[in-house]
């Protein structure tokens, strides 16, 4: 151990890093968790390269440098200048439209990302990095100020700089209408020393900050000061990234894009993109299969065997902590049968993990045990909470005890992929328990108004059942989707949150609120497993939502072309994309 | 015939007269609340009253009809709610160039064929070409065109290269690439209408063999071939010329299960997802299209009529 | 037959594709003189029993009347069970083979049975919907054939503007408004069935209240009531037969496209033609074409089957 060298990274850390690098150095966790973590504290890939050199040398591994670079696809050919690529996308919401505040799905997110940043952005392994606007990053001591250092130079498309201003109006906006950082900070947090640097002030410890302003958050991308909540993309074209938006069509949504002459990173290889979006899974796979698209962002395994066979498609598999959550309105309607826990866990008892996995993914997921922390994070308690069986007969002498035999009811699912299928099986597995389930399926741009969050809103709620309920109008019983998210912030606080805008179980529990809180407050890896540990049990306990499974995202693209990634939220990463000759 | 064009006119009025007061009932007619279906869970109050005052919602049916009947009149239906940003106008307009594009494609090859098989049938009646012709068109025209659709896709579509899984031809493609891509929904609108039309077709041809002009006209002198030409040809497809006006509001607006499985932007697809997303703009724009392109072509499929044959022409103004 | 067609007169012509052609009044001429009605009703029962149309149409059709009946008899594996081989190994998405004979589909279901099982759906709203429409389009025919008069321009007015709008079309705009429960669908079905039925049935007491012995009947001081359902009907019947056949044929189709465009009463899960074409075509693509093409035959057959049923039967009266 190069105690020297580690001394001096130390002394030039805060606090919070140093808990980190004395957590790697003593072996307490591995260098991948401590790469992943340095990196959301704002560790920078020096000082975390110059730490593992360190460590390193006392057990003889000669570790490389820094987070390894990933080896683009098939780069032996040579990229060719110029030309154009078509992808394959989700079609996106009807309602929200190209919003980037308030949007919702991945062919929407992958839009809008085309033009608009992220001020925190990501590694080359697609964990948190530096390729966003904001340089670099770091917090005080108690992770209740964060300050980010913007990148210089850049500019907005219409050729106005960005400066702090915009990040401090996004914030504001962000604050405003929800989007996951309620009580994170207020309106009006955002401080701008000057036009490089902001400086946030949260309302309490969050040392998992840099995630919520990241590619992670999709709907955190950076707008420019006169954005309003309710603005989109078509209507006033803005944005900092490396592609501008030149046209819309809404009827078929098709968005094309060229490239920026004057991006910061440098001109993007490919002159023109355009992202065409699809109602039907099927129709996107075919058009892919027919190579009437270079791209796709993400299909379903099922539609999808025909790519995986083709040998002249490469597979993008992005890292997914993707799942379906199975909620249950816990206070709504009154004296229902999902009120009561016992039937909730009677449901976790019945469902036949694996054989989703099997039937629905063919291999590409893992089975999941009804919370949504994923099994490979550092913080994860194996211990905690053992793996939840299929136990037909525990369900239905739960249901027997909460008085439910027989129980009837409606399981409500939107039209995306994966889920009306799931709904089939849970249809099944919950009929050998003596239960009856009627699956309604809804198109998705309907669902989540209808059924989903009907309660949560941007701003006004015009369906909250009151204080404890934020989505009064959710269905007792329903599956809706979730996208990847490297910490589980987001699946715990705005999914499960008291009084959260996507609590559509309308779970209302202080002692989960007040985990919750510990956990994003907790210093180092030990102190967020322990409170992770607690939320697991907790879960478990109270049952608000099933979790059956994580499954991974497929995309891909056509081998002739290189230098292409993608997240599991649909973000389309084409500044290096080119076409091989 | 002025009388009977006039008429009809007048007739074509009422009817859509009458569709109007359907498509302005519909939102009042839904239950729950159309606004709130439309602005999504995730609307505010305000958006809420916005969306129901375009809807008209918040005046009087009077109100509310005088309003659509303004509307139609000026084809100006507004915006639409799940494209903000397009009038109803524009996206019906580009559906139904589309449409049109299909439907002139699909009789290009719908009417030889079958009037070909129809009198074909006719002229070699009771044979066993007959029966086949017959009986296979009317087995044919039974199927849903989706069935038919979903065929195609498996036998032809995945095997064959040339046929295109999706009908959506790029950009400023030039006409031969448009019709490779139009190809497949266009030849499932031929298997749905050969049996009708060749049988209509047949049908006719028969009675016209038989007639009294018919043998006249043999006796007069003239070939076989000259007589079916000029005479017995013109006032067979008389019915044939009915029925495909009649069919044109269909082809245009009712294939919706034909586009969506061939991923077409036609107006039938338009008109469904507008229901399907309770746009109601757009779908009375879309449903009002299609009503029009009806009233239009029955007229002219009657003109037709009365242009090739003068007795028709006849009966037509003494029917007026 | 006519050779104006009929839409010049009273409105449309068969707005929608897959039956047989415009129906002018297929009327029952009054026999030759010496055969009273029911020699030539016996004569034409005896030739559509053995026309082959009608054999195979009843065949067909019969097949499926069993299977909505008793499935179970003719099925191994419940509609929504997982299908496993001798090992016990699910068989996912496999083509037909020795265990399921139409093979599985993507959630390891047998499509055998759920072709089987899918055929009570149909067959109960299909011949419901017809039903109540050929009850209303044939009294409300019959009535504006007879009395004709301001009523029936009204009627005649508003049965063509709702046949200027393919049915489809309409019947998707209804359903959505109200919601797709099985009442409704069926309802809509029933309601844009009346105005066809009862065109074809007006013209047909049209013709046949011009006909001498409705005026005899009339002179006789015979009350309304009593020659439109003791004169005309008899001799209308034959149109009727017709017509419920037709529209049933028709039926099965609007059913099956609407319940391929997602609009089918109850669960979703359960099984129904249409809806296992919607959610399984786009698999053909890749290969995977058994979920939907059996389905897709089983429709087509039904629709064939009943429409040859119905035309034998046309043919038949018209002798």
């Amino acid at each position: 151990m190069d105690w020297k060298r580690l001394d001096a990274i130390r002394r030039r850390s805060t606090p919070l890093e140093n808990d980190l690098i004395d957590h790697y150095a003593v072996g307490g966790i591995t260098r991948r968790d401590f790469l992943k973590r340095g990196a959301i504290l704002g560790l920078s890939m020096t000082s975390m390269a110059g730490v593992i050199a360190a460590c390193a040398s006392e057990t003889g591994t000669t570790a490389t440098a820094g987070p390894g670079t990933t080896a683009g696809p098939g780069t032996t050919a040579a990229p060719i200048a110029g030309g154009s690529m078509r992808i394959g996308i989700q079609q996106g919401d009807a309602n929200s439209g190209l919003d980037p505040l308030n949007m919702l799905d991945l062919g929407t997110y992958a839009v809008n990302s085309m033009a608009f940043e992220y001020l925190v952005g990501l590694s080359p392994d697609l964990g948190i990095g530096n390729s966003g606007l904001a340089t670099e990053w770091s917090s005080n001591d108690d992770a209740t100020v964060w300050t980010f250092k913007l990148r210089e130079g850049v500019k907005w498309h219409d050729g106005s700089p960005f400066t702090s201003a915009d990040v401090a109006a996004t914030f504001d906006r962000m604050a405003e209408v929800g989007a996951g950082m309620a009580g994170v900070w207020v309106q009006g947090a955002a401080e701008t020393p000057d036009d490089l640097t902001v400086i946030l002030n949260l309302e309490r410890a969050n040392a998992n900050l840099p995630v919520l302003v990241s590619t992670y958050n999709p709907q955190s991308l950076i707008t420019p000061v006169n954005y309003v909540s309710g603005t989109k993309l078509d209507q006033q074209p803005a944005g900092t990234g490396p592609w501008v938006f030149k046209s819309h069509d809404p009827n078929t949504f098709i968005t094309a894009f060229t490239a920026n002459e004057d991006y910061w990173g440098g001109r993007p290889i490919l002159d023109e993109v355009t992202l065409i979006g699809f109602g039907s899974e099927g129709a996107k796979v075919s058009a892919m299969q027919a190579r009437e698209l270079d791209m796709i962002q993400s299909f379903g395994v099922t539609d999808g065997t025909s790519l995986l066979d083709d040998q002249n498609f490469t597979l993008l598999r992005p890292p997914s902590a993707n799942h379906r959550q199975v909620w249950f309105n816990t206070q709504l309607p009154e004296g229902g049968p999902f009120t009561d826990k016992r039937v909730r866990r009677a449901f976790g008892f019945m469902l036949d993990r694996q054989k989703m996995v099997d039937t629905l993914f063919q291999g590409f997921g893992i089975i999941a045990n009804d919370h949504p922390i994923h099994p490979t994070l550092a913080f994860f308690d194996p211990d905690a909470t053992p793996q939840r069986p299929k136990d037909i007969d525990q369900a239905k002498a739960l249901l027997a005890e909460a008085g439910y035999e027989g129980l009837e009811a409606t399981l409500d699912a939107g039209d995306i992929v994966y889920s009306a299928d799931m709904a089939a099986l849970i249809e099944q597995d919950a009929a050998e328990a003596g239960v009856t389930l009627t699956v309604r399926v809804t198109a998705n741009s309907d669902f989540y108004g209808e059924y989903w969050c009907t309660g949560a809103s941007w701003g006004a709620q015009p369906e909250t059942g009151g204080p404890g309920r934020p989505c009064g109008a959710s269905a007792p019983f329903g599956i809706v989707d979730y996208g990847h998210r490297p910490t589980p912030d987001i699946y715990l606080a705005r999914a499960l949150g008291t009084d959260a805008d996507w609590n559509s179980s309308n779970y209302a529990s202080s002692e989960f609120d007040q985990l919750v809180a510990d956990y994003q407050a907790a210093a180092d890896v030990a102190g967020q497993k322990t409170a992770i540990g607690a939320i697991q049990k907790l879960l478990h306990e109270d049952a608000p939502a099933l979790y059956p499974f994580f499954f991974d995202v497929l995309a891909g693209h056509d081998a002739s072309f290189t230098g292409i990634q993608t997240t599991a939220l649909g973000h389309l990463l084409l500044l290096k994309a080119a076409k091989t000759a | 015939m002025t009388r009977f064009i006039v008429r009809r006119l007048l007739l074509s009025l009422v009817t859509l007269g009458i569709i109007l007061v359907l498509i302005t009932l519909i939102p009042n007619l839904a239950p729950g609340d159309p606004a709130r279906k439309i602005a999504g869970g995730t609307a505010s109050p305000e958006r809420l009253m916005a969306v129901r005052e375009s809807l008209g919602l918040d005046k009087s049916i009077l109100e509310q009809l005088r309003d659509t009947a303004t509307a139609v009149f000026t084809f100006d239906f507004g915006e639409s709610f799940t494209r903000p940003g397009f009038s109803v106008s524009e996206l019906v307009l580009s559906a139904l160039g589309n449409s049109a594009r299909l439907v002139a494609f699909a009789l290009v090859l719908v009417l030889p064929i079958s009037i070909l098989g129809g009198v074909v049938a006719a002229r070699r009646r009771d044979t066993w070409l007959d029966r086949t012709i017959v009986n296979t068109g009317v087995a044919l025209s039974s199927l849903p065109e989706f069935v038919v659709g979903v065929l195609f896709l498996a036998l032809l579509a995945v095997p064959i290269e040339f046929f295109k899984v999706i009908a959506d031809p790029p950009d400023g493609a030039s006409v031969l690439v448009q019709m490779q891509f139009l190809m497949l929904p266009a030849l499932t609108v031929l298997v749905v209408y050969f049996g009708y039309i060749a049988r209509i077709t047949r049908a006719s041809t028969i009675e016209n063999l038989s007639a009294d002009y018919t043998r006249t006209a043999y006796m007069k002198g003239l070939s076989t071939q000259q007589v079916f030409r000029k005479h017995v040809l013109r006032n067979a497809l008389v019915p044939t010329v009915a029925v495909i006006g009649t069919q044109l509001g269909y082809m245009f607006g009712g294939m919706v299960g034909l586009e969506l499985i061939y991923n077409f932007p036609g107006l039938g697809r338009l008109i469904f997802d507008a229901v399907d997303a309770a746009d109601y703009p757009l779908l009375r724009g879309g449903v009002l299209t299609v009503a029009i392109i009806y009233m239009v072509a029955t007229l002219a499929a009657d003109l037709m009529i009365a242009w090739m044959n003068p007795r028709a022409r006849l009966a037509l103004s003494e029917a007026a | 037959m006519t050779h104006i067609p009929d839409h010049v007169e009273a409105g449309v012509e068969q707005p929608d594709a897959g039956a047989f052609g415009p129906h002018d009044a297929a009327i029952d001429e009054v026999a030759a003189p010496g055969h009273t009605r029911r020699q030539v009703r016996r004569e034409q029962v005896r030739l559509l029993l053995r026309s082959p149309g009608f054999i195979i149409g009843c065949l067909i059709g019969g097949l499926w009347i069993f299977s909505s009946i008793w499935p179970e008899v003719l099925t191994v594996w419940g509609s929504k069970d997982t299908v496993v081989d001798a090992s016990g190994k699910t068989l996912l998405r496999v083509p037909p083979n020795d265990v399921a004979w139409f093979g599985t589909d993507r959630l390891a279901r047998d499509v055998y049975s759920r072709v089987i099982f899918g055929a009570r759906p149909i067959l109960i709203t299909a011949p419901v919907a017809t039903l109540i429409a050929v009850i209303i389009g044939t009294l409300l025919g019959m009535w504006t054939g007879y009395f004709r008069g301001w009523v029936d321009e009204v009627l005649s007015r508003i049965l063509e503007a709702m046949l200027s709008i393919p049915t489809i079309l309409l019947a998707i705009v209804i359903v959505f408004t109200f919601g797709p429960t099985p009442a409704v669908i069926i309802g809509t079905i029933a309601f844009l069935f009346i105005a066809p039925i009862a065109r074809t049935v007006r013209a047909a007491t049209l013709s046949e209240s011009q006909l001498d012995y409705v005026t005899a009947a009339r002179l006789r001081g015979e009350k309304s009531l009593y020659i439109i359902t003791r004169e005309i009907f008899p001799n209308i019947v034959g149109v009727v037969v017709v017509e419920v056949t037709v529209r049933l044929g028709y039926a099965v189709f609007t059913l099956a496209t609407l319940a391929f465009l997602g609009l089918s009463g109850g669960n979703v899960t359960d099984p129904n033609w249409g809806v296992d074409v919607a959610q399984n075509y786009q698999q053909i693509v890749a290969g995977v074409w058994w979920p939907t093409i059996f389905p897709a035959l089983a429709i087509g057959s039904l629709v064939i089957g009943v429409n040859l049923i119905a035309d034998s039967i046309e043919r038949a009266t018209k002798t």
